[in-house]
């Protein structure tokens, strides 16, 4: 009930936001206003019917934790795209990819996404595919030693969603590819 | 004042420029699919928020309306960093399902 009160609030924030007819005096915007209510409560009354917010983990926690984390991953963002950026101008191609599986203990189906996510921004690593059912990520980078910056970013990850942090080591694939 | 904004826009315009144009090269120069979506997936996700955060200043020279541009830009901007890994993930994987072998150190070029 709580989770679906915060949905209607941030979708009204958002019409807000985009329309930016704010004038509760003028006919034509209180219309407008009028019209970004009840759509706002038609897609609320929809999500209730498909029943998607219940699955999730705790996400108004993870959203309100979000800010600090997203100033990290800014960071890193910039790190390893710096990193990209010379061996991209660098002359002779200085690069040796490969494959790692990365396993993670994260329970909500959110906090998995953002982690996938956040290794494909950052540390010269892209997510390839998930393996739900033993819980790791397949994920290719550019030079060895890339999932070295896996496991602080889990970490990070655990704290949003509210578990207890645990330190994980990423290992070898053994032959990837088909 | 006018001058320091305006130092600070420019030089944020043109890192973002640098990296997008990056994100190009590091497209072509790349052996094989895998290894080029970094570039791509990366380089141009910092490009345009580097964009986005030029505009952002600018939009403080308009008073009357620049607050509503600016939440739009921080709104965009969070999508980007939501969207692009997501579709960068799709294709991977999509490649990966159906078999490409990724490129190893001394192969030729693809």
């Amino acid at each position: 009930m709580l989770r679906h009160l915060v949905l209607f609030l941030v979708l009204c924030g958002f019409w807000a936001l985009l329309s930016g007819q704010l004038d509760w005096s003028e006919p034509g915007q209180r219309y407008l206003m009028g019209c970004g209510v009840v759509s706002c409560a038609l897609t609320t009354l929809l999500m209730w019917r498909v029943g998607f917010l219940e699955k999730e983990g705790n996400f108004i926690m993870i959203a309100l934790k979000q800010p600090p984390y997203l100033l990290w991953l800014l960071w890193q963002i910039i790190v390893s795209n710096w990193d990209v950026a010379m061996r991209v101008w660098k002359p002779g191609l200085d690069i040796d990819p490969s494959i790692v599986k990365a396993p993670y203990k994260l329970k909500s189906e959110l906090a998995v996404a953002i982690y996938a996510n956040s290794i494909t921004l950052t540390p010269g690593t892209v997510t390839v595919d998930i393996n739900a059912e033993k819980k790791e990520f397949l994920v290719h980078q550019l030079t060895p030693g890339g999932e070295g910056g896996l496991a602080p970013m889990h970490d990070r990850v655990a704290k949003l969603e509210g578990g207890e942090p645990e330190t994980l080591t990423p290992k070898k694939a053994p032959e990837a590819g088909a | 004042m006018q001058l320091f904004r305006e130092i600070v826009v420019w030089v944020l315009l043109m890192a973002g420029a640098f990296f997008s144009l990056t994100a190009a090269v590091g497209v072509l120069r790349f052996p094989d699919f895998y290894t080029r979506l970094h570039p791509a997936g990366k380089n141009d996700t910092l490009g345009v928020l580097l964009f986005c955060s030029a505009m952002l200043i600018e939009c403080f020279r308009y008073p009357e309306y620049g607050y509503l541009v600016a939440g739009r830009l921080v709104l965009m901007v969070l999508f980007m960093l939501m969207a692009s890994p997501i579709a960068c993930h799709a294709i991977t994987q999509a490649a990966y399902v159906d078999g490409l072998r990724p490129w190893k150190k001394g192969d030729p070029r693809r």
